[in-house]
């Protein structure tokens, strides 16, 4: 094995050079361009692969950390949303970022120098300080027929041309397999990374909007915009009953009201206290007309004729009956009840009617059929 | 190996090196009237300087501004023109990257100070983990400064290093003083030269350089976001960024003239650093000369016609008040005496572009400390309206860090080649 270089006072490669040595030559030929820059190739290398994994490294880390102290650690509210703060991220990543990727590649040189054996030694010293800025340098490892390539090199009017003994064919080839395996990684990451950046994006954008639209967003963090509370009267499968609403356990009654003291069916008896306890003036007139619009009004109507909002509330489906119409407080049957009797609907309830007694005081209640007898 | 010439190889000749000698003793002993002024601020507190409760930023922030400003011109020359393929950069680059570290440097000396207890700085700015849930405001865009300052100066030394090692490499092979063979092989970053070498040379400089290019736009984006980002009347204006940009450009190419034109007459480098230098700086002075001309016409604009009458008022305060002088001779300095440059004939003179240059920088500066004490000064209620002197320990620290810059310069300039072989090699 013979290790060539030669050296051109031309601006590019000599045309057909390359078809002339390959049989020869046995690996590759280096041509590099020196003592200028070359900084034409498009390859993805390692080093530049590191530059962008070690910005977008620091970068997420930057974003990461800033997430962990800002939004959970010590929630800053920025307009009660603590997420927010990420926004004010944006310059720090940005810096972070770009010292990360500094930081890698200029590790990564260092390594790639002192640690990799250098297939052509120190040679290139003399010829790249000795030439002028046109030149460039043809290296190559080749088997042994020396006098052939000197010859074809010299057709070819190579100026610098020096034939050493030693040429390991060393890690050329595994680099090359190795090179192949990142041409098909670095771009799938380059191409991945992006899309996963926009998609994040996106989910931050989509709940910007989706608050606009007062829509339940897509939450990446909770901050009780939206939460998982019981709505008054909706269905709900924890209960055994299917609904949120609670009843109060079996023999118990509230606190500070009066139980009432007969069951629904025992109306007959209710006749007996026919006689209102309570004396009639304005305000026990106006307390039952507030009654009525606060816990009749729904069912009843505004003037007692059964015809509330409830009918209209219930959806129907086609086979459907519908909600049974409420009774009309001013048809002949209501006024020929007894005072007493209405009272005891009021508080015991009557076919869907729930009955009132444990929200309503006694007086209110009889304020109430003033009401009612008012609207008869 | 090839012969290159001692100019370039050992600047520092005999001779030489007693000129430089003199200048270093001058700015030591500058730098060192300002070391006490800051011991002195260390020992007895801030109230050493003429900041008050309404101007709770004085000189030293303007300082800070200005001296960031002139960082941004070596990077410019350094990677950007790199970038762009420009070849003329390669004599005056690693000068220019110099004058961008040691001004990144004294920079930061300024908010350091400023923060009264500077041992306090890392706990403050530094996000580490604390069981206090305690960290630094995020919001803050002086936490930003933090870290974009601090990724530029180490980015931009890595840059300067790298760009280093090929030299050092040399050196190490010429060199007889086993010390500095020593020294020249640890730094040199096991630089041989080989070819594959040099292909990854190239690959990670040119990388490097376009990591440091959006740094020159974001660092001074970032400074100005301390005064953009607040409600002052005169410093909340979205045009600040590319305005600082271009003040930052504007004194820098001003100072690297200064600096170059020193240089080379002290180390006798008229091959090498040539008038088609200073001429192609001059027209990059000339355009953000232009820049920040029409942000003085934006701002009058702005101010006048905004519909703001804060904004109104302190602008007229500004050219007809106290420092009315102050302004006009900022727009004199800033935006015509750099419009000679057109003319090729004062292109063509040495002496008027460093006239120039130094008129730029006071100007620069000037307008740096007008811009940060006016706005403060007009608070929107008249008990918040205070006035403003700097005292003199203000003014030996701004001398103190002048003369620490050149100190710091000249030192680079004794021990370490001002202009790298690799690309200059041939020019001659």
């Amino acid at each position: 094995m013979i290790r060539i270089i030669a050296n051109f006072e031309m601006g590019n490669i000599p045309e057909g050079l390359k078809e002339s040595l390959r049989d020869i030559i046995f690996d590759d030929m280096e041509f590099s361009h020196y003592p200028q820059f070359n900084g034409k190739t498009r390859k993805i290398t390692l080093i530049s692969a590191l530059a962008l994994f070690g910005g977008l490294l620091g970068a997420g880390l930057t974003f990461l950390l800033i997430y962990y102290s800002s939004t959970i650690d010590y929630p800053v509210s920025h307009a009660s949303k603590p997420h927010f703060t990420l926004m004010t991220a944006i310059p720090a990543a940005f810096s972070i970022g770009i010292l990360f990727a500094g930081l890698l590649i200029f590790i990564a040189y260092i390594i790639k120098n002192t640690s990799e054996k250098h297939k052509f030694g120190d040679i290139n010293f003399e010829a790249i300080y000795s030439n002028p800025t046109d030149s460039f340098l043809c290296i190559a490892c080749a088997k042994a027929e020396s006098e052939e390539i000197v010859n074809i090199l010299k057709s070819y009017k190579a100026k610098f041309i020096k034939i050493l003994n030693h040429c390991e064919p060393s890690i050329h080839h595994q680099v090359q397999t190795k090179n192949r395996l990142l041409k098909k990684i670095i771009p799938g990451i380059i191409l991945i990374l992006p899309i996963a950046i926009m998609a994040l994006l996106l989910l931050f954008e989509y709940e910007v909007i989706s608050i606009k639209r007062k829509e339940k967003p897509l939450e990446i963090v909770m901050d009780m915009d939206y939460n998982s509370k019981l709505r008054t009267q909706s269905e709900n499968t924890f209960f055994r009953d299917g609904t949120i609403e609670r009843k109060a356990p079996a023999h118990t009654y509230p606190r500070f009201r009066q139980s009432y003291k007969y069951l629904p069916f025992e109306f007959s008896k209710s006749d007996s206290n026919n006689e209102i306890p309570l004396p009639y003036n304005d305000f026990v007139a106006s307390r039952g007309k507030y009654l009525f619009e606060t816990f009749c009004i729904p069912c009843h109507g505004a003037k007692g004729k059964g015809d509330g909002t409830i009918i209209t509330k219930v959806e129907l489906k086609p086979d459907e009956e519908g909600f049974p119409k409420p009774a009309d407080l001013t048809e002949l049957k209501t006024r020929q009840k007894s005072n007493g009797r209405l009272f005891h609907i009021l508080s015991a309830g009557q076919n869907l009617m729930f009955p009132v007694n444990d929200r309503l005081s006694v007086a209110d209640r009889w304020a109430l059929v003033y009401f009612i007898r008012k609207l008869n | 190996m090839p012969e290159i010439p001692d100019k370039i190889l050992y600047s520092m000749t005999k001779q030489n090196s007693k000129r430089i000698n003199i200048i270093l003793l001058i700015s030591a002993v500058i730098a060192l009237q300002g070391l006490i002024s800051v011991i002195l601020t260390l020992k007895s507190g801030l109230g050493l300087w003429g900041i008050n409760n309404e101007v709770s930023w004085g000189i030293s922030i303007s300082n800070f501004v200005y001296w960031i400003g002139i960082g941004h011109a070596g990077t410019l020359i350094s990677a950007i023109l790199f970038l762009f393929r420009q070849r003329w950069r390669a004599p005056i680059h690693r000068a220019a990257e110099t004058m961008t570290l040691i001004a990144i440097f004294c920079a930061a000396l300024f908010p350091w100070l400023h923060t009264g207890r500077p041992w306090f700085a890392a706990y403050w700015l530094f996000p580490y983990l604390s069981r206090m849930g305690l960290w630094p405001n995020y919001h803050s865009p002086l936490f930003w400064d933090y870290l974009a300052i601090g990724t530029y100066f180490i980015v931009s030394f890595i840059f300067w290093w790298l760009g280093l090692a090929p030299d050092l490499a040399i050196i190490k092979k010429t060199t007889k003083s086993v010390f500095v063979k020593k020294i020249s092989s640890v730094f040199s970053l096991g630089f041989s030269g080989s070819s594959k070498q040099w292909a990854s040379y190239d690959k990670t400089y040119t990388l490097l350089a376009g990591l440091i290019t959006p740094l020159v736009i974001a660092v001074h984006s970032i400074v100005s976001y301390d005064f953009a980002v607040t409600w002052l009347s005169g410093w909340h204006n979205t045009l600040f960024p590319i305005y600082f940009v271009a003040g930052a450009i504007f004194s820098g190419m001003a100072m690297v003239v200064i600096l170059l034109q020193i240089t080379r007459k002290i180390l006798g480098l008229e091959d090498y650093i040539k008038l088609e230098h200073f001429d192609k700086i001059s027209k990059i002075i000339i355009a953000s000369s232009l820049i920040i001309t029409y942000f003085y016409l934006m701002e009058a604009f702005y101010s006048m016609f905004g519909g703001n009458d804060y904004e109104k008022n302190l602008f007229l305060m500004k050219i007809k008040g106290e420092y009315a002088a102050l302004f006009w001779f900022v727009f004199v300095c800033n935006s015509l005496i750099p419009l000679l440059l057109i003319l090729q004939r004062i292109r063509m003179s040495l002496f008027i572009i460093l006239f120039i240059s130094i008129f730029i920088n006071i100007g620069m500066w000037i307008e740096r400390f007008l811009l940060v004490i006016t706005s403060q000064q007009s608070g929107i209620l008249p008990s918040a309206s205070n006035g403003y002197t700097p005292t003199i320990v203000d003014w030996s620290i701004l001398a103190g860090s002048f003369g620490l810059f050149f100190m710091l310069y000249f030192l680079f300039i004794k021990f370490i080649p001002v202009i790298s072989f690799r690309e200059n090699i041939n020019i001659k």
